[in-house]
């Protein structure tokens, strides 16, 4: 359904100064800036930025493929590019059979999109069943079958009672299901779901992820591509993921087959009182802990949770437990666990993931 | 992998013409929403006009010795250079404003996701300017007459048609050229120099909106021989001004064509500008985003 071949995209480098000198930020100084920037006149002074790096895979018909990846890993530009809306520096992507970039009319017509916000390209003057009824209609789907996958989709995202309303007056929740509920209309074989949890209760976010998985998937078989930061929606619902880091795919596989690059790894879970900020170099030195990452619940009762990454073989969690109680710092909570994905991403990169 | 697409049929003619009609209903419906803008605009032609009938009385009976092949009557001259200017100005404006709009927006993002055609949101988008600017000339005429003493010879209105839907699609064309810099040199922080150049620089100073291009130096009467608002508004003014000259020649290019009658001339400059502004922005239009498509600016998601 997908295919990429060694693809590539590098961008220009953005200017050093975005605003310019006063003369090349206004008026006829601006214009001249941007035709020359446009017919490459002006060389940028910023380096070319490599977003995507010889990235090669296959996406199956029907399969929920998830891709990992921190801010600037390059999974919105890899999208991007298969929907036609970006070009790439080399390499080859086909969608549904169709080449991106001799064919990019036709791989429009093969996918379809879910934002991130729940606000790109909604129409505001329309409630939410006229901008179905709008979207049906750009998309050409008949005016017959148009108001019966209408009733449909809305039944789906639970909108149906809200049809009456424009989108200022739908909640935050319901915009990201009118932006699913379009993207449920088009059956088109690809959709690409890019965070389409974010922000949503844990209520909503299990039944976008229900849908995906037993509708779009499941039901109509359509091949969907996954961008989050939600590593349990990922083991979840993806039957497979490609981490990408820094524009390259450093792993490919089903969630186990991943989980498994980390099986020498252990996760302690602490909650702890009296945290110090200088506390993660000493854990870090102790024999056999990996590397330690902290969120700060209350600085001033130095409320913070840590999450320590341990080799199974060497050093212990006691000695972890015996440097906390060294420096007075209560323990209220202590759990050990499998590695997930997130540790799967700091054992291949040595980053986290957020 | 697949190597040929199918060929443009007429279903998929009609696929984007129905396009282009919900983008009708989409605009007709945001501009319900702004009636105090509507008020606004008539008023704007109503004090506009008012202003042009004192100018009118004070030029009084000079005013066929400053008009020459226009006839006698100000106000219709001037009715008719705002009228022509409403028309030419909005498809100018519109087209990059549009554009503009619904990038920002974000919606601009779905409808190059969606199969249309990247040139029916850019046509489709301009049924706001049809609803909200085009019906200002039917005022312009109806206060011109009603209260100013505009009046009109209606025996050439056929040829009057003709002649707006020339600088209509002319000026269109031009339009689409100022809207393709929006993607082509990436004006998207602010307005462009196309529009701004050839409306508020060039049209404004020679074309004759206010006074017959007669009365300007001859190096800015050949300026003016540029621009296709110049023999819209000799077209109109002598087809439907009372008493106006239809052989008399007053523009360069009528002297440099001494065979043809000025409105033979005028119908021809106006041609050649659909013929060359039309394909020339369609061109630019497309040029423009498959550079946005290489660069990565053709979305507003980032």
């Amino acid at each position: 359904m997908i295919e990429i071949r060694g693809l590539s995209k590098q961008y220009r480098g953005a200017p050093s100064d975005p605003q310019g000198t006063w003369i090349s930020s206004w008026g006829l100084g601006l214009w001249l800036r941007n035709v020359f920037h446009a017919v490459s006149l002006s060389a940028s002074r910023s380096p070319p930025v490599l977003a995507l790096d010889d990235i090669s895979l296959s996406i199956g018909r029907g399969e929920i493929f998830g891709l990992l990846g921190p801010n600037g890993a390059g999974k919105t530009t890899l999208i991007k590019i298969l929907a036609a809306l970006l070009k790439p520096t080399s390499g080859t992507a086909s969608v549904d059979g169709w080449d991106v970039v001799s064919h990019p009319e036709r791989v429009k017509r093969s996918v379809s999109y879910v934002s991130t916000t729940g606000w790109m390209g909604l129409e505001w003057p329309f409630n939410v069943d006229e901008s179905l009824r709008f979207y049906s209609r750009l998309y050409g789907i008949p005016r017959s079958q148009a108001r019966r996958r209408i009733e449909e989709v809305l039944e789906t995202v639970d909108l149906g009672g809200h049809r009456g309303k424009v989108v200022s007056q739908l909640s935050h929740g319901m915009r990201q299901r009118l932006v699913l509920a379009r993207g449920l209309l088009v059956r088109t074989p690809v959709v690409f779901l890019d965070e389409p949890t974010v922000g949503l209760d844990p209520v909503n976010a299990r039944h976008i992820r229900g849908i995906t998985k037993s509708r779009l998937s499941g039901a109509r078989r359509q091949t969907v591509v996954l961008t989050t930061h939600n590593i349990q929606e990922v083991e979840e619902i993806c039957h497979r993921v490609g981490i990408l880091h820094k524009g390259r795919l450093i792993a490919l596989g089903t969630p186990a087959e991943l989980r498994s690059l980390a099986q020498d790894r252990l996760v302690s879970d602490l909650r702890v009182r009296n945290y110090a900020p200088g506390l993660n170099a000493d854990l870090e030195a102790l024999p056999g802990v990996l590397g330690v990452s902290c969120t700060v619940k209350d600085e001033a009762g130095g409320a913070a949770s840590l999450r320590i990454h341990r080799r199974r073989a060497g050093g212990s969690i006691s000695d972890v437990l015996r440097l906390l109680r060294a420096r007075r710092v209560e323990v209220s909570f202590a759990a050990q666990s499998e590695p997930n994905l997130e540790d799967v991403f700091l054992e291949l990169t040595g980053a986290n993931l957020r | 992998m697949k190597g040929k697409a199918p060929a443009v049929t007429s279903k998929t003619v009609l696929t984007q013409l129905a396009s282009v009609w919900t983008f009708g209903i989409r605009e007709f419906r945001m501009w319900r929403s702004y009636r105090m803008n509507q008020l606004m605009w008539i008023c704007d032609i109503l004090m506009s006009s008012f202003l042009f009938f004192m100018i009118g009385r004070m030029v009084g009976d000079q005013s066929a010795e400053l008009l020459g092949v226009y006839g006698a009557n100000y106000i219709t001259f001037i009715l008719i250079g705002m009228g022509v200017n409403y028309l030419i100005a909005t498809n100018l404006h519109d087209p990059f404003a549009r554009i503009s709009r619904v990038y920002w927006d974000g919606t601009m993002d779905l409808y190059l996701l969606s199969p249309m055609s990247i040139y029916t949101p850019l046509v489709g988008l301009m049924a706001r300017s049809v609803i909200d600017d085009y019906p200002r000339v039917f005022f312009i005429v109806l206060f011109g007459t009603t209260l100013f003493g505009a009046r009109f010879a209606l025996g050439h209105i056929p040829e009057a048609i003709l002649f707006a839907a020339l600088i209509l699609i002319a000026s269109f064309g031009i339009g689409i050229i100022s809207a393709s810099t929006f993607y082509l040199f990436d004006f998207k922080r602010a307005n462009e120099p196309v529009r701004f150049f050839i409306q508020e620089v060039m049209a404004a100073l020679v074309a004759g909106t206010y006074y017959p291009v007669t009365v300007l130096p001859y190096p800015l009467q050949i300026v003016a021989a540029l621009l296709p608002h110049t023999y819209a508004y000799d077209a109109l003014r002598r087809l439907l001004s009372p008493g106006a000259d239809l052989r008399t020649p007053n523009l360069v290019l009528h002297s440099a064509l001494p065979t043809l009658t000025p409105i033979q001339v005028d119908g021809l400059a106006l041609a050649a500008g659909c013929l060359a502004f039309i394909p020339l922005g369609l061109w630019l239009y497309k040029a423009g985003i498959e550079r946005a498509r290489r660069s990565g600016t053709l979305t507003r998601w980032q």
